[in-house]
C-alpha cells in the first residue's frame, strides 16, 4: 500500500486507501442434505484520490499494479467534471475483537438438518431449505498521514429458511432471514416456529375487497419498507432532486409517534468509521415526526457545509424507536381487520421520488380481535408518508429481519388493501 | 495461472474422492459515467479480480472464493474444501486441452471527451423541451470480463465478454406532483452502443410519457383483463415461469412446474424460448459459466412445456443434458442454471382486437420489476407507465398500478399475442447473484390480472 502512496505523491496525487477483508462461511441444506458448503475470503478496497483540491476514487480488489491504478486515476480527474472537494482521515481508532466467536461447522448443519424434523410435527411440510451464514469483517484506513491508523472489526451471523407447506393443492412458502451477533440458532428456530403458525393458517386463504383496512404491518414488512426508503435520508439524494424527502428537512412528516435513529456503533454490524474515516456516533434522524437530520458523506458535508455523519457506505443500525405493547396486544387492538406478515417485491413496486407503495402481499384476516383466516393474492397500496403517518400504536418486538435496519410492528389506519373479491 | 498450476489445483482439489472440480477465474473492469445536475458527475472505474473454486462429490458442492492468488491461500482453501469429502479417488490426474478461446472483437471510436460532449448536448436538448423537467441523470456502464473455466473432464475455455447500458431517467415537478421516467438499451458490444440509439426519438417519446405520469390519477384496484406492451412487457414471463423452469428449482421438485414436463400448462398461443447465442443482446453469451456453448432452448411450444434450463450439477440430478445456462454474477457465486434472452414467439394478434371488447381494463405500457415464488407460482411485477381502458379505447394514465397472479393461471389466460417482438434489459437476482438478462415478448391482452390500486370501480 505504501507504494501506491509513493507514486501518488510523484504526480502530486494524496493518496488513502481504505481495504476491507471479508470473510465468511455458508452452509445451506435442503431436507435431510447439506446442499452447498462455500468459504469465501475477498479484499477490496477504496482508492481515494486527491489533486488540485479535488477528489475522486477507485474500487478495486487489487492494488498490486500501482501504475495502472495511477494512470487510472489521472483518467479520472481529466474526464470528471465533478469539483467533489474532500480531505483525508487523521483519525486514530482501532477497535479490534479480541476473540472472533468460533463457529463449529458440524454442529451448524446437524442444527440446520434439525429443521427437517419439522416434518414429523406438521405432516403438510413438503420442504424445508435452510441456510447459516458466520461473516467476519476487517476495515482499515491509511494514508500519508502519521497520525491516520485506523482499524475496525467486527462479525455477525445471519441464518435464513423458506418452508413450503401444501395441502388440499393448496400451496404456501414461509421465507425467512435472521440476524444475531453471536451464534443463537434456538431464537431464530422460535423466530421460525411462530411464522410457521401463521403460515399453516394460510393454507386456508382467500382474498379481500378492494378498500381502506385498519392494518397491523408485522415488523418484517415495516423493515422492508424503510429499508427500501433508507437512502432517501442521505444529503446527496435530497440535494439532486431524488429523494422523497428533498425539501421536508425540519418538516413533519410522520406520526409524533415515529423515532427514527441511526446509531452505527451498537448495531449488529456495528461500525466506528465508515470508508471516508469518519467516526460514527448514534444521531436522531426522525423526532416524534419530524425529519431533523440528513445523513451523508465528506462530499457533501462540505458542499452543503455541514458536519460529515460517517455514513459514506449507507446505514449500518437504522431502526425505529419501539414502543410498549407486545405483537399480540396489537393484534387485539387491531380487533377488527387485517395483519399483513409478508409482503414481496419492494425493489420494483415502490415509487423511491414519490413514496408510492404498491407490492403483493400476504395476511391474515382478524375478526373481534382473533385471526380467523388467511389472506392471499392481496396488494398493500400505501405511501411512505402514510405508513408513518397512519400510526395508532407502536410495537415493542424490533425485526432482526434485515442487517442494518429493524423496526417495531406498527398498527395503522385507513390503509388500502387490494384485493379479488 | 499457468496450465500446469490449474491442473495441479484440480488435482490437489480431487484427492479425497471428489468426482467434479472446476476453477472459475475472472478478471472485470466495470466504467461508468454519470451525468446529473448538467455535469459528468461521476467518472468510475473498478476492477474485480478474483477465482472460484468448485467441488463436487455426487451432488454435494463444496465451493470457495477468494482474490488472494497466494500459493499459501489456495492450498488452505483446498484443504478445506476437500476436507468434507473422504471417499475412493476417482481422479488420479488431469489433463487439461489446449484452451479455446472466444474473443471480444468489439472496438470502439468513442473517447471519454467524446461522451462528455454527447451528454452536455443530451442534457441542454432534453431540458430545453418543458419547463416541467427538473433533473435529468444520464449513466453509461461497459463491463468488460475475461473469465476462464478449467475443468477435471479437461474442459479448458476462456472467453472475452463486454457489456455496455446506457440509461435515461428524466424527473418531472409540478407543484406537489414530480415523477421520474426512464429509458434504457444495453448490448454484448463496445460504447458503440450509443450509435445505434435514435435520441430524437427516444427523448420526444420519454417528455410524453413524463408529462402523462406527472398527472396520472389513483389506479382502480380488482382483477381486470390486461394489455402488456411489448419488449421489457416480457418480465411477465420471466417471472411468471422462466425462474419455475431454472433445474436449481426443478431438480429439487420445488418448482411448480416439476412435474410438467410434455403437459401443456399454457394457452396455445404460448411459446417461450430462451437464447443465449442472439447477436449482441444483452443477456448473450458465447460460453456459460461452466464453459459450455450457449443455445437456444425451446422451453414451452404451443402451450406445452418442451424442456428446463439446466446446468452440470442439476444435470446429475435429473439426468438432462447441459442446456449452455449456468450462470453467475462473479467468482463470489456458485453458478446455477439462469436465463439468458427469454421471450414468448410473436403472434398475429392486433392492438384494435385486443382493445375492443374491454369495457374496464388496463393498458400497461411500462413495466418495471418483478419477482416469483417459484414453489407456488404466485408473482408480481409493477408497471412503471400505465393507462386504463374504457370502453374499448384507451383513457387516463394511471400511478402505483402493480399485476400480482399465479404463473399456471397467467399461462392459461393469454388471449391475444401481437406480431411486435421486442426484447427489453434487465437485470436478474437469484441465488447465483445478479445477472443481465433478456426479457421479450410482442405486445399481449391477458383475460384476467389482478391490479393493486387505491380505490374500487
Amino acid at each position: 500500500m505504501n507504494k501506491l502512496i509513493e507514486l501518488g505523491k510523484k504526480h502530486n496525487i494524496d493518496i488513502e486507501i481504505f481495504k476491507e477483508k471479508n470473510n465468511s462461511t455458508d452452509i445451506s441444506t435442503l431436507n435431510d442434505k447439506v446442499k452447498l458448503f462455500q468459504i469465501t475470503n475477498v479484499t477490496s478496497y477504496i482508492i481515494k484520490a486527491i489533486k488540485n483540491n479535488r477528489c475522486v476514487k477507485i474500487v478495486t480488489e487489487n492494488i498490486n499494479d500501482v501504475e495502472e491504478i495511477i494512470n487510472t486515476l489521472e483518467e479520472i480527474f481529466n474526464t470528471s467534471d465533478n469539483k467533489n472537494s474532500n480531505k483525508l482521515c487523521s483519525g486514530n481508532v482501532k477497535n479490534k475483537v479480541k476473540d472472533y466467536e468460533k463457529i463449529d461447522n458440524t454442529k451448524v448443519k446437524e442444527d440446520l438438518l434439525s429443521l427437517n424434523e419439522l416434518k414429523n410435527k406438521y405432516s403438510c411440510i413438503k420442504t424445508v431449505e435452510a441456510e447459516f451464514s458466520h461473516a467476519e469483517i476487517g476495515k482499515f484506513i491509511t494514508n500519508e498521514l502519521n497520525n491516520c491508523d485506523m482499524e475496525d472489526e467486527t462479525y455477525f451471523n445471519s441464518y435464513g429458511a423458506s418452508v413450503t407447506v401444501e395441502k388440499n393443492n393448496q400451496t404456501r412458502v414461509l421465507y425467512i432471514g435472521f440476524y444475531t451477533k453471536e451464534y443463537n440458532f434456538d431464537e431464530f428456530k422460535e423466530y421460525l416456529l411462530k411464522k410457521l403458525d401463521y403460515l399453516l393458517i394460510k393454507l386456508d386463504s382467500t382474498s379481500v375487497e378492494t378498500k381502506k383496512y385498519k392494518v397491523l404491518l408485522a415488523n418484517n414488512v415495516v423493515a422492508s419498507i424503510l429499508s427500501t426508503f433508507s437512502a432517501s435520508f442521505q444529503s446527496k439524494g435530497i440535494y439532486l432532486n431524488e429523494s422523497v424527502l428533498s425539501d421536508k428537512l425540519n418538516k413533519k412528516i410522520f406520526s409524533d409517534k415515529i423515532t427514527i435513529i441511526e446509531d452505527s456503533p451498537n448495531g449488529i454490524l456495528n461500525s466506528n468509521f465508515d470508508s471516508e474515516g469518519t467516526l460514527k456516533k448514534k444521531q436522531v434522524l426522525v423526532d416524534k415526526g419530524t425529519f431533523v437530520k440528513e445523513i451523508n458523506n465528506i462530499e457533501y458535508a462540505i458542499k452543503l457545509e455541514k458536519d460529515a455523519t460517517g455514513n459514506a457506505n449507507g446505514v449500518n443500525n437504522l431502526y425505529i424507536e419501539k414502543g410498549s405493547k407486545t405483537f399480540d396486544e396489537l393484534v387485539k387492538e387491531l380487533n377488527n381487520g387485517i395483519i399483513i406478515d409478508e409482503a414481496y417485491g419492494f425493489h420494483a413496486g415502490v415509487d423511491k421520488k414519490t413514496g408510492n407503495i404498491s407490492v403483493q402481499a400476504e395476511g391474515l384476516l382478524v375478526q373481534n380481535g382473533k385471526i380467523t383466516k388467511g389472506l392471499n393474492m392481496i396488494i398493500l397500496s400505501t405511501n411512505f408518508f402514510e405508513v408513518f403517518t397512519n400510526v395508532i400504536e407502536v410495537g415493542n418486538d424490533l425485526s432482526k429481519f434485515s442487517l442494518s435496519v429493524s423496526t417495531p410492528s406498527l398498527l395503522l389506519d385507513n390503509i388500502t388493501i387490494a384485493g379479488k373479491e | 495461472m499457468k496450465k500446469d498450476r490449474l491442473e495441479n489445483i484440480l488435482e490437489a482439489m480431487l484427492s479425497t474422492g471428489g468426482d467434479f472440480a472446476e476453477i472459475f477465474m475472472e478478471n472485470k473492469k466495470t466504467t461508468v459515467f454519470n451525468y446529473i445536475d448538467s455535469n459528468l458527475d461521476g467518472y468510475s472505474v473498478n476492477y474485480s479480480n478474483g477465482l472460484g473454486l468448485r467441488l463436487a462429490k455426487d451432488n454435494n458442492v463444496y465451493y470457495a472464493a477468494t482474490n488472494d492468488f497466494s500459493k499459501k491461500s489456495i492450498n488452505s482453501i483446498i484443504n478445506t474444501l476437500k476436507s468434507n469429502i473422504k471417499d475412493k479417488v476417482v481422479y488420479n490426474y488431469v489433463s487439461l486441452k489446449r484452451l479455446k478461446k472466444y474473443k471480444n472483437n468489439h472496438k470502439t471510436h468513442y473517447t471519454n471527451d467524446d461522451i462528455k460532449e454527447l451528454f452536455n448536448n443530451l442534457d441542454k436538448k432534453i431540458r430545453s423541451k418543458d419547463e416541467r423537467i427538473n433533473q435529468v441523470n444520464l449513466t453509461l456502464q461497459n463491463v468488460k470480463q475475461d473469465v476462464t473455466i478449467a475443468r477435471e473432464n479437461g474442459l479448458f475455455k476462456n472467453e472475452e465478454r463486454e457489456r455496455t447500458r446506457l440509461y435515461i431517467i428524466i424527473s418531472f415537478k409540478d407543484g406537489n406532483k414530480a415523477c421520474n421516467i426512464s429509458y434504457s438499451l444495453g448490448k454484448t458490444t463496445s460504447l458503440d452502443l450509443l450509435d445505434e440509439i435514435k435520441f430524437d426519438e427516444v427523448i420526444n417519446e420519454l417528455i410524453k410519457e413524463g408529462t402523462d405520469k406527472l398527472y396520472a390519477s389513483t389506479c382502480p384496484g380488482g382483477e381486470m383483463p390486461v394489455i402488456i406492451e411489448n419488449g421489457f412487457g416480457g418480465v411477465i414471463f420471466h417471472e411468471a415461469c422462466g425462474h419455475a423452469m431454472e433445474a436449481t428449482s426443478v431438480a429439487d421438485g420445488i418448482s411448480v412446474l416439476s412435474h410438467d414436463l410434455n403437459k401443456k400448462i399454457a394457452s396455445e398461443k404460448v411459446s417461450i424460448i430462451d437464447d443465449g447465442t442472439l447477436f449482441d443482446e444483452w443477456g448473450t453469451t458465447k460460453i456459460d459459466d461452466e464453459g459450455r456453448e450457449t443455445k437456444k432452448n425451446v422451453l414451452i411450444e404451443n402451450g406445452v412445456l418442451k424442456g428446463y434450463l439446466i446446468d452440470e450439477i442439476n444435470n446429475r440430478k435429473l439426468n438432462m443434458k447441459p442446456t449452455g445456462s449456468s450462470r453467475r454474477e462473479s467468482y463470489i457465486y456458485a453458478p446455477t442454471s439462469r436465463m439468458n434472452n427469454t421471450y414468448l414467439e410473436k403472434g398475429t394478434d392486433t392492438f384494435e382486437d385486443m382493445i375492443k371488447d374491454i369495457k374496464l381494463g388496463l393498458y400497461a405500457k411500462k413495466m418495471g420489476g418483478g419477482s416469483v415464488s417459484p414453489e407456488t407460482g404466485d408473482f408480481n411485477f409493477a408497471c412503471d407507465l400505465a393507462y386504463m381502458i374504457r370502453d374499448g379505447k384507451l383513457a387516463e394514465c394511471v400511478k402505483s398500478a402493480s399485476l400480482i397472479g399465479n404463473c399456471k393461471d397467467i399461462l392459461a389466460s393469454v388471449e391475444m399475442v401481437g406480431d411486435n417482438l421486442a426484447l427489453g434489459q434487465g437485470i436478474c437476482g437469484s441465488i447465483s447473484g445478479s445477472v443481465p438478462v433478456n426479457v421479450g415478448m410482442p405486445r399481449i391482452k391477458v383475460s384476467h390480472i389482478l391490479v393493486g390500486g387505491e380505490k374500487s370501480e
